[in-house]
């Protein structure tokens, strides 16, 4: 008897003994299969935490952290005119960084002002022009008597040591930042080193190629007029390390060139995991964007759960204005904290402010982004991809036609397994301004996710190389990068014609939606079939796909139309 | 437009044949079942859109047509009685039973059952699928809740995920189960998908299990779920 014919009755006829013998080895390996992330069981990119409050809460309190411990927090610092902010980001306009620190970063003088108090107390401080945060060394005594918050040592759920206020919810208040320094200081974060990111690498077996790829969307165009991202960067955000030779074998296999990603690093950053037993995050960011601009330079900022990930990201936007970026990391909006929004928010509206383009991927859960936050039923969007100044990028299944191109398209969305294209309302942002074009909900409540998507379903992942081995890998951490590398694509096509750049791209991609008079021609596959477990995809823009998947020739068009003679 | 030299890497099309494991997608049913349908839908449509399609006044890169790779050959299970289609991974799938109505696939996670019905009783097709258990096996049987996202071949459909105790019956312990349930229906024709999976347990490393109805390697019965198509549909 099979498992298979003894779970039913009136079983058909004679079975294999295949499922018998597997799930019999399976059964007996129960415990370790639940910590590894088996042939297509997900990332196996370390622990994944419920939340900070959730983890004070069933976690073991060791105690008070020494006061002579010394913190590197963070202030949030107040944009100035964040209205005039708004109405040059809907009008998909920009500034230069002198500009924006000039009109819209935090008051210079006021943020003197404050670190010479600091200094007085003495208290280290480090501000950069127009960055809308800053960073301050305190210790755990002057934590406590400058802001009300003890910080205690913590063991958490699953064993993970951690520092954290007592009250991790009063510390996320503003009412703790002393009332001289207001209304300069918005928040304060720092003050904890709980994980919360993760990622949505899905591994399988072999998959898609760029090849695949380039015909689905409508690459092939841009490739074969020489474009090849030849003179742009792309700068990713990343928590996991890549390995040289995968992205070597991966070239190899493509016939790509060489590419040797560019690494920056900072203790205070964090470390990125290991390579594993199969490809990481890192590596298929990495090949995929090389795939389809083999021409761009990489470069990829490490952080890692063990420091402060936020830090790398805001450096990285303030060093470079009008950077493209893809980050395919993130966390259940409602395990970030008020602080770490705020600020996030703060330096990715000027990013955006000064023409730089993000894309992050919209996560692998669905609708429910908080299942590996530990809450199967949340429904949640997540936070990184949520900002409405970064363009939010979902998942598809990508059906092949008989010929090996575009066929068709759904949502994705696993039922049995629960992965899916993350999507649906942020509970933190409001509707952008931009936000508005046939299929989108004129009743929201907030920002709709995702804006765009590409495919990610597992089960038509991209054949990538890593840690040794060669696996089919999907997620919407694949669609971001590749985003990400047809947009180095189009920002070339853009640089060699004079052309502004691509820069904050979501009100350009809405307006393409709206069909405006003298649009070249419709951009995206509008996604119509399936969902993401919760919404489905319907005509128009949706929770599900978002405006669509690209026909990357026709947006080259448009964007060039746009920073032409269709500018608005 | 600017006119470069053309890059001097062509992206060649790898054989499928060397690239293990590549028929993990879900076209090949679409290439020997209703081949003939798509293509007839891939000229019509093409045709249409290019009726339709407005010529760009510049065309830079949108300006026609492509053709891509080919694909490898399917592994596909036809219901007989009822036209549907299942196309299946035979590298981790193996079709242990078939009939007119439906088929038994068994994965190195579980396996997974679909039958066929007349008619358009969705629920009525969850109880029965749910009463068709062996109880002998399948014990203490607790439901989890209705299946988010349901759907068989892109129709929607209902469903119950369940966690149960498999109780083998050539002996040894019992261990949880988790059991799907799910229905859909198209052209007047129900399928039936019941799944029976090992449970991913909850362990400290990832504080709660990945899998919310406890399937452990459910990307094996996504992928004929999702690959399912009924009598008619492209």
């Amino acid at each position: 008897m099979t498992f298979g014919a003894a779970c039913r009755r009136g079983v058909r006829g004679p079975v294999s003994s295949v499922a018998v013998l597997a799930v019999a080895l399976i059964a007996a390996g129960c415990a370790s299969a639940g910590s590894h992330p088996g042939s297509n069981g997900g990332p196996d990119v370390g622990a994944v935490h419920p939340s900070l409050a959730v983890a004070v809460r069933d976690g073991r309190d060791l105690g008070r952290v020494p006061d002579g411990t010394i913190f590197r927090l963070t202030f949030g610092l107040s944009e100035r005119d964040p209205k005039g902010l708004d109405a040059i980001l809907a009008a998909g306009g920009r500034v230069t960084p002198a500009e924006y620190a000039k009109r819209f970063g935090p008051d210079a003088g006021a943020v003197a002002r404050l670190r010479a108090s600091l200094a007085a107390a003495g208290v280290r401080s480090s501000w950069s022009p127009g960055s809308t945060s800053m960073d301050v060394w305190m210790s755990a005594g002057a934590i406590r008597a400058g802001f009300g918050v003890r910080v205690d040592r913590f063991v958490g759920p699953g064993g993970i040591r951690f520092h954290a206020p007592t009250s991790p919810a009063a510390a996320e208040s503003p009412a703790i930042v002393p009332a001289a320094w207001r209304p300069l200081v918005t928040s304060v974060t720092g003050l904890d080193d709980y994980p919360i990111l993760g990622e949505g690498a899905i591994r399988s077996e072999n998959g898609v190629t760029p090849t695949d790829m380039i015909d689905f969307y409508n690459v092939k165009p841009l490739r074969s007029a020489g474009l090849d991202g030849s003179g742009q960067t792309i700068y990713f955000l990343e928590i996991d390390r890549f390995g040289q030779a995968g992205l070597n074998a991966f070239s190899q296999k493509f016939g790509l060139p060489p590419v040797r990603p560019q690494v920056v690093s900072n203790p205070a950053w964090g470390s990125p995991a290991p390579e594993g037993d199969g490809p990481s995050e890192t590596d298929l960011d990495l090949e995929i964007a090389h795939a389809m601009a083999p021409g761009a330079t990489l470069v990829v900022y490490y952080a890692g759960n063990d420091g402060r990930f936020d830090l790398a990201l805001r450096t990285l936007l303030h060093e470079h204005p009008g950077a493209l970026v893809s980050i395919s990391i993130g966390a259940c909006e409602a395990v970030a904290s008020r602080g770490l929004v705020t600020q996030d928010a703060a330096a990715v509206r000027a990013a955006a402010g000064t023409g730089t383009t993000i894309y992050v991927s919209s996560g692998d859960r669905g609708a429910y982004g908080c299942i590996p936050n530990g809450d199967n039923d949340a429904v949640s969007t997540n936070y990184l991809s949520s900002f409405p100044e970064v363009t939010c990028v979902g998942g598809t299944t990508v059906f092949e036609s008989t010929n090996g191109g575009y066929f068709r398209e759904a949502a994705w969305g696993e039922p049995a397994e629960q992965w899916g294209g993350g999507g649906g309302v942020s509970s933190l942002f409001a509707v952008p301004p931009w936000q508005t074009g046939p299929g989108v909900d004129p009743n929201a409540k907030g920002r709709g996710e995702p804006d765009v998507s590409a495919n990610a379903d597992g089960i038509t992942g991209w054949d990538v190389f890593g840690s040794g081995s060669e696996a089919q890998v999907g997620g919407t951490s694949a669609a971001a990068p590749f985003w990400a590398g047809i947009t180095a694509l189009i920002d070339q096509d853009l640089t060699q014609k004079s052309l502004k750049s691509v820069g904050f791209a979501n009100p350009d991609l809405y307006r393409f939606a709206r069909s405006p008079q003298g649009l070249p021609s419709p951009p995206f596959h509008d996604v119509t079939l399936g969902t993401n477990l919760l919404y489905a995809a319907t005509p128009g823009w949706d929770y599900a796909t978002g405006l669509g998947t690209p026909d990357v020739g026709a947006l080259a068009d448009d964007f060039e139309w746009a920073r032409g003679t269709g500018g608005a | 437009m600017s006119v470069m030299a053309p890059p001097s890497y062509t992206y060649p099309t790898v054989p499928r044949a060397e690239v293990p494991g590549a028929h993990h997608r879900l076209s090949p049913l679409v290439l020997v079942v209703v081949g003939v349908v798509v293509a007839v839908v891939i000229v019509g449509v093409s045709l249409g859109a290019a009726a339709k399609r407005p010529v760009p006044q510049s065309c830079h890169f949108s300006c026609g047509a492509f053709a891509g790779p080919r694909l490898v050959a399917p592994n596909v299970y036809t219901s007989s009685q009822f036209g549907y289609s299942i196309e299946y991974l035979a590298d981790s799938t193996q079709l242990a039973d078939q009939s007119a109505t439906g088929a038994e696939f068994d994965t190195d996670g579980g396996v997974i059952f679909f039958d066929g019905s007349s008619g358009t009783d969705v629920d009525g097709a969850v109880r029965e699928g749910v009463s068709n258990l062996n109880s002998a096996v399948i014990q203490d049987l607790r439901e989890v809740g209705p299946i988010r996202g349901a759907e068989i071949g892109l129709v929607p459909a209902k469903g119950t995920a369940y966690t149960a105790n498999f109780v083998p019956q050539g002996g040894g312990g019992a261990f949880r189960v988790g059991v799907l349930v799910m229905a859909a229906a198209q052209g007047g024709v129900t399928v039936t998908a019941t799944m029976i999976s090992v449970y991913y347990t909850t362990n400290d490393a990832r504080f709660n299990n990945y899998q919310p109805y406890g399937m452990i390697d459910g990307a094996k019965f996504d992928y004929p779920i999702t690959s399912l198509r009924f009598a008619g549909q492209p």
